[in-house]
């Protein structure tokens, strides 16, 4: 019997098993950072319904053959996390080297040299008002790499093994990507949050 | 380790709210729910079911068509089985007007020993009560046939007065006559009983009655009969004998003639048949061909008959017997002894 007080793999379990409640108990936790997390990948609405959709499909599919060995959780992002690759190989997404590739840190300090977009300046931000569209630009503004393991920490409260796991990188390359991302994420938000506090 | 900022967490999560649409949402519910209803493992469920309940519903009906067909089968059977047993458990009471008898040969007398129109034999047999409705119309209506064949057939010189008394059937037998004992068995089987039962009627139904018991075939018991018989008869001096058996049974009135009879069971049709060969012989209610042909299958005791009728001056009967005999047994002229084979051929 699965209940609010269920674990997400008790729900996935019942669900393989032919109860159709359990699966719109896991679907209500879960559909917002799943699809925030593949919106905020793709960057496109209708591309992210798409995708979204197909995750959600994939795992009604397999619902029998899931065997709780890892988190639910991880499981649903990994599933989200190969639609978007496929989807990225599919529309012909050029992915960049990563920075966190290079072990001298040159590129690294390139690109952090890079000055940002002119909306991207604090006052414009202060200016339009909307710290969350800020916080979405600054996102986007991320490589794919250091947003990738950011969505999946915050949206998906993935562990940096779990992340390292889902990304197929080591688990100190995980850490280095965070640990950018939240530079830049909080160095392009300080302005618009002391004006917001 | 965790990277997490609290801060930048808290205006992320305070800031960034997007959901999937309500119709996305929507659908994908529905296919979840689809998919148990009638997803594979419910499909399977479903046409697997079905399947599961076909072979014990297939197994039921298998039983209840064979239960049906054996309780259709189980009256017939049991209906012959009772015309055709029911004279080997019949009440004993003939063995009490029988004097000595085999230790082997059973009590009971067969079911068609009662119709005999012999005078002599006028008491219905302890069987009688065995004897299914259909038997008991068939067999006097067929025996009063038999006996007025039997009676145009005969010679006026050899039938004697109809009267059918008892002493007529005396010299054919050795056995004494009937004790008052069991008379009066008998009268208490069955009231209707001007005379006691025949000895040696009831030593052939005895045996008749024993060789359904050991399941031996009914000829072999009633030739064995018909020899005890002859030996009997070539012991009895009396010379009027033959004559004497050949006496008409006396009209029965009650004899439902006019009713058709009915068709028996083979098994009882069997017995019948086997039985009247040897009443045939004792009472001669069957026509001289069957007598003749019940004769042929023991051509010594019929040779022993023949020569006894020559010897009693009975040299008519004597003739057709012998003339019967040459026709009906196939190698009659190697088994004939020399005086009959040249006596007046």
């Amino acid at each position: 019997m699965v209940g609010p007080q269920s674990s997400d793999e008790e729900l996935m379990l019942a669900y393989g098993a032919g109860s159709a409640p359990a699966f719109d108990a896991l679907y209500a936790r879960h559909k917002g950072g799943v699809y925030r997390y593949l919106l905020r990948q793709c960057r496109n609405a209708s591309v992210a319904d798409e995708l979204f959709q197909d995750v959600w499909m994939n795992a009604i599919r397999v619902r029998a053959s899931y065997a709780p060995t890892a988190k639910f959780t991880t499981w649903i992002y990994t599933l989200a996390h190969n639609r978007l690759v496929d989807h990225w190989r599919a529309t012909g997404h050029v992915k960049l080297a990563s920075i966190d590739d290079d072990e001298n840190g040159d590129a690294r300090d390139l690109v952090e040299s890079i000055p940002g977009a002119a909306n991207d300046e604090p006052e414009t931000r202060v200016l339009s008002g909307e710290l969350g569209a800020q916080l979405r630009d600054a996102l986007d503004a991320l490589p794919d790499e250091q947003r990738h393991a950011f969505l999946l920490q915050y949206e998906g409260g993935l562990s940096l093994a779990e992340i390292a796991e889902l990304t197929g990188v080591g688990t100190e390359t995980v850490k280095s990507r965070l640990r950018y991302a939240t530079a830049k994420l909080r160095s392009a938000l300080s302005g618009v949050r002391q004006a917001w506090e | 380790m965790n990277e997490r900022d609290p801060e930048l967490q808290k205006l992320y999560r305070e800031h960034s709210r997007e959901e999937p649409p309500a119709a996305l949402d929507a659908a994908i519910l529905a296919a979840a729910h689809r998919a148990v209803a009638s997803g594979p493992r419910k499909a399977g469920a479903e046409a697997t079911r079905p399947q599961r309940w076909w072979m014990p519903l297939a197994a039921a009906a298998t039983i209840g068509a064979v239960a049906i067909g054996v309780i259709q089968q189980m009256p017939r059977e049991s209906a012959i089985d009772a015309t055709s047993v029911a004279p080997a458990t019949a009440p004993v009471t003939a063995p009490a007007a029988q004097t000595p008898s085999p230790p082997a040969a059973p009590p009971p007398p067969p079911p068609m020993s009662q119709p005999t129109p012999v005078p002599a034999q006028p008491a219905p047999a302890p069987a009688q009560r065995a004897l299914t409705p259909g038997q008991e119309r068939r067999a006097p209506a067929q025996t009063d046939a038999l006996a007025k064949k039997q009676k145009d057939a005969m010679s006026p010189a050899t039938v004697p007065p109809p009267p059918p008394a008892a002493p007529a059937a005396k010299p054919l037998r050795t056995e004494p006559a009937p004790t008052a004992s069991a008379a009066r068995e008998n009268k208490v089987l069955a009231e209707p009983k001007p005379f006691p039962a025949a000895p040696l009627a009831d030593k052939a139904e005895a045996a008749s009655a024993d060789a359904g018991k050991r399941d031996l075939p009914a000829e072999q018991a009633l030739a064995s009969a018909r020899k005890d018989s002859f030996r009997e008869e070539r012991q009895a001096a009396a010379p009027a004998a033959a004559g004497a058996v050949m006496a008409p049974p006396p009209a029965s009135p009650a004899s439902p003639a006019s009713v058709p009879p009915p068709a028996p069971a083979p098994a009882t049709a069997e017995r019948m048949r086997a039985q009247g060969d040897v009443l045939g012989k004792l009472a001669q209610p069957k026509s001289p061909d069957e007598e003749m042909r019940a004769l042929a299958r023991d051509p010594d005791a019929w040779i022993a008959r023949i020569r006894k009728l020559r010897d009693e001056g009975n040299a008519a009967q004597a003739l057709r017997e012998l003339k019967e005999f040459r026709a009906l047994v196939p190698d009659a002229a190697r088994r004939l002894p020399a005086d009959l084979r040249d006596w007046k051929s």
